[in-house]
């Protein structure tokens, strides 16, 4: 992060907004290119904001981070190797249970996520509530409600950024227990790990979740150092 | 062993232990222990409507999909089908009937007299009578298209499906069936998406019973000239029957070929949508050209054939040889066994073929007359014929797609003799036993 | 979640469609749908792909119910071969 100007990316399931959401950050100031090497578009944008010069990433809407689509691979790639300052992970409100997968993801992979819980109109006609700060709190993550298709909320969610890149919003992340007996057996493969790391910059627990999760990526990054 | 290669196999370990210990794989593990605490964490910060605000998809699902009210609904939808298509074309096809007949006079008159006789009778009078019942078809497609964009047809074919579980059939064969009701060749190669072969198979075999749109000319010209106030009733009777024994056939073929158990399927039913004009125009679009296609090709050439062999005076013989053998189901004559020949090119040839045969009859009312007249047919012959069109031997592009899908001879010689059994004996049954009260 | 789905599956008695499956499970339907879509990738159901390379060359594809982008007749989910009860 370079003085007055940071990166963020936007993640985020197809269909919840993600587009809108990019299109309100970047309006005109956008282009498209292809991700290096692969078939897969890239969308990136910038604006101004409060005097600080925010690049947008936009990343492929994907439902999870596992190795087995391309689009997910292009996702969790940037996140581990570009380490932007934030990661933006937009969520359908009327679809929580769904899009909280990725977001919990994303918080694993130690990615500093501010969560825009998109299409909060669509949830209200349903009835659904929401508890956003608990929310938060569950997550230790930062939730901005937003309805992107009114631009709504765009403002708020540029200045919770703000804070998490500056580091006065810490995004703890969380650490979710996947029961004892697989517990166990992560504490083993991270010390390992941790004393062999392979390159980039991951963190030894989750690249230990993963090969438990037989990720063909982690496992060809493992075998290649 | 290089470091890596050791955190593999304690990995390799680890996973081994576990699975001794849950019977899982870690993956899967791991994956329940995210979806359990966001179950977990739903419960924490979601808080749903106490009564559930139901969508108008769940509401109306409710009465479509119960188990009680599913399947009289869905029979309920296709008779509302065909009374509106029928009352709504009718006077469409009359007024083309007349414009018709009105050409044909003249046509009559050109010299040479073989020409006359080949515009006249041939063209006017065969091909015309088909494309008179454009109106129908169209219709038929609308409704059709309609039904499948709103979502309500993913519904049917759900219901059904499950009715045929119940009785011991499974494979999502009506899935693939109820396309058949559009053309059958589409619906056989949707068949491809049975993984089971005896289901596929079965599939296949008895889609040609689903009525397709090429029979509808040939139901509205019969019930139109011998049923005309319960034309709707009637042709609905056709396809409720095809459908019958669709799932009759299925059932005693699934017994006789391997059965082999095949598991349930969980289908997502789309949420209900308005139509779009635009969809349901392409989809009309697409269909009706397909008719008018054939019958400016196959058809055409058939009716021309007919003509030809019927001014030179051959037809009537060849007619005549095969006849007797629908005696029983009381139509065993030459003109509808010579259609029933030429409507295995496809279907609509049976209107062709008394079109040409019958030329100078105008519109159901003469029809009637002509068959009645010189046939001697009743409103029960009339019926039992429909049936016998219903279920007779598929048009040769179901059959050859039946070939190709199965790759084999045997069973499209199988669908053949099947069905033209089926059908003689259903019509058979039908005179004989009707004959008792009528 | 993942064992009880596939319980469904493998116990069920008649097709299911999505809404009901998830509601057998007290799952938000949208959650079910990821939950398969795992499934799915592991092999251990399979998820029937309407609409093949076939498709092309067939005259129906612009009415096909099963094509329009599925849309019409909706996904569908079933045991690969070789696991049903019984065979």
């Amino acid at each position: 992060m370079t003085e007055k100007s940071i990166t963020i990316a936007l993640a985020g399931n197809p269909n919840s907004g993600k587009t809108t959401v990019f299109n309100n950050l970047t309006g005109a100031r956008q282009h498209v290119g292809n991700w290096p090497g692969v078939t897969v578009e890239k969308k990136e944008g910038h604006l101004t904001f409060r005097g600080w010069r925010i690049h947008v990433v936009d990343l492929p809407g994907v439902y999870s981070l596992t190795a087995y689509s391309l689009d997910e691979v292009v996702a969790r790639d940037f996140i581990v190797d570009e380490r932007p300052d934030v990661v933006v992970d937009v969520v359908d409100a009327s679809n929580l249970e769904r899009n909280v997968y990725l977001t919990v993801q994303l918080l694993e992979m130690g990615a500093r996520v501010v969560i825009a819980l998109n299409m909060m109109d669509v949830a209200e006609s349903r009835g659904y509530h929401i508890d956003t700060a608990e929310l938060a709190h569950l997550l230790g993550a930062p939730v901005v409600p937003m309805i992107a298709a009114r631009n709504q909320g765009t403002e708020d969610l540029l200045a919770t950024v703000l804070e998490v890149a500056a580091g006065n919003r810490p995004a703890e992340g969380m650490t979710l227990s996947y029961g004892r007996d697989v517990e166990q057996e992560i504490v083993k493969l991270e010390k390992l790990l941790a004393a062999r790391p392979p390159a980039g910059s991951y963190p030894p627990r989750w690249l230990a979740v993963k090969l438990l999760e037989d990720d063909k990526e982690i496992i060809k990054k493992v075998r290649q150092v | 062993m290089s470091p890596h290669e050791d955190i593999l196999r304690v990995r390799d370990e680890s996973l081994e232990h576990l699975r001794k210990v849950h019977g899982d794989d870690a993956e899967t593990l791991i994956a329940d222990a995210r979806y359990g605490f966001i179950s977990g964490l739903m419960k924490d910060v979601l808080t749903k409507p106490a009564v559930a605000r139901v969508t108008a998809t769940d509401r109306i699902d409710g009465f479509v999909l119960n188990r009680w009210l599913g399947i009289p609904l869905f029979l309920l939808i296709l008779y509302a089908v065909f009374q509106f298509t029928f009352a709504v074309s009718a006077p469409l096809i009359d007024l083309i009937n007349t414009g018709l007949d009105k050409l044909a006079a003249p046509a009559a008159g050109i010299t040479p007299g073989w020409l006359g006789s080949l515009l006249a009778d041939g063209i006017i009078g065969g091909v015309g009578a088909v494309l008179a019942f454009i109106p129908i078809i169209l219709l038929l497609y609308i409704a059709l298209s309609i039904l499948e964009d709103t979502g309500y047809l993913a519904r049917a074919a759900f219901v059904m499906d499950r009715l045929m579980h119940k009785i011991g059939l499974h494979g999502r064969s009506f899935v693939s069936l109820i396309l058949g009701f559009g053309c059958s060749v589409p619906a056989v190669m949707s068949a491809r998406t049975i993984e089971n072969p005896s289901d596929r198979l079965v599939t296949i075999l008895v889609t040609p019973l689903m009525s397709c749109g090429a029979r509808l000319p040939v139901y509205a010209l019969l019930a139109g000239a011998f049923f005309t106030a319960y034309q709707g009733l009637v042709v609905f009777a056709m396809y409720a029957i095809g459908v019958v024994l669709a799932i009759l056939l299925a059932w005693l073929f699934r017994k006789r070929l391997v059965p082999g158990e095949s598991g349930h399927f969980v289908m997502e039913l789309p949420p209900y949508r308005l139509p779009t004009i635009t969809s349901v125009a392409a989809h009309v679009w697409e269909r009706s050209w397909a008719f008018i296609s054939r019958a400016g090709s196959i058809i055409f050439v058939a009716v021309l054939v007919i003509w030809a062999m019927n001014y030179f005076g051959v037809l009537e013989s060849i007619g005549r040889a095969v006849a007797p053998v629908f005696g029983p189901a009381g139509f065993g004559q030459w003109q509808p066994a010579i259609a029933m020949i030429f409507g295995v090119l496809a279907k609509e040839t049976v209107v062709g073929t008394f079109g040409t045969l019958f030329a100078g009859a105008e519109g159901s009312s003469g029809f009637a007359a002509a068959l009645s007249g010189q046939l001697g047919w009743t409103p029960l012959v009339a019926f039992a014929f429909m049936t016998m069109i219903l279920l007779y031997i598929p048009c040769v592009a179901t059959l050859g797609i039946i070939k190709k899908e199965t790759g084999s001879w045997k069973w499209t010689v199988f669908t053949i003799a099947y069905t033209f059994v089926l059908g003689w004996t259903v019509a058979t049954l039908i005179y004989q036993i009707g004959r008792l009260f009528i | 979640m993942l064992a009880e789905i596939m319980k469904q599956f493998r116990e069920a008695d008649e097709p299911f469609d999505l809404n009901e499956l998830a509601r057998r499970l007290d799952v938000a339907p949208g959650a079910l749908e990821g939950m398969l879509a795992t499934l799915v990738r592991q092999g251990k159901l399979r998820e029937v792909e309407i609409g093949s390379a076939d498709c092309r060359e067939c005259r129906s594809r612009l009415s096909c119910a099963h094509l329009a982008g599925g849309a019409a007749l909706g996904k569908v989910y079933e045991l690969p071969p070789g696991q049903h009860r019984g065979g």
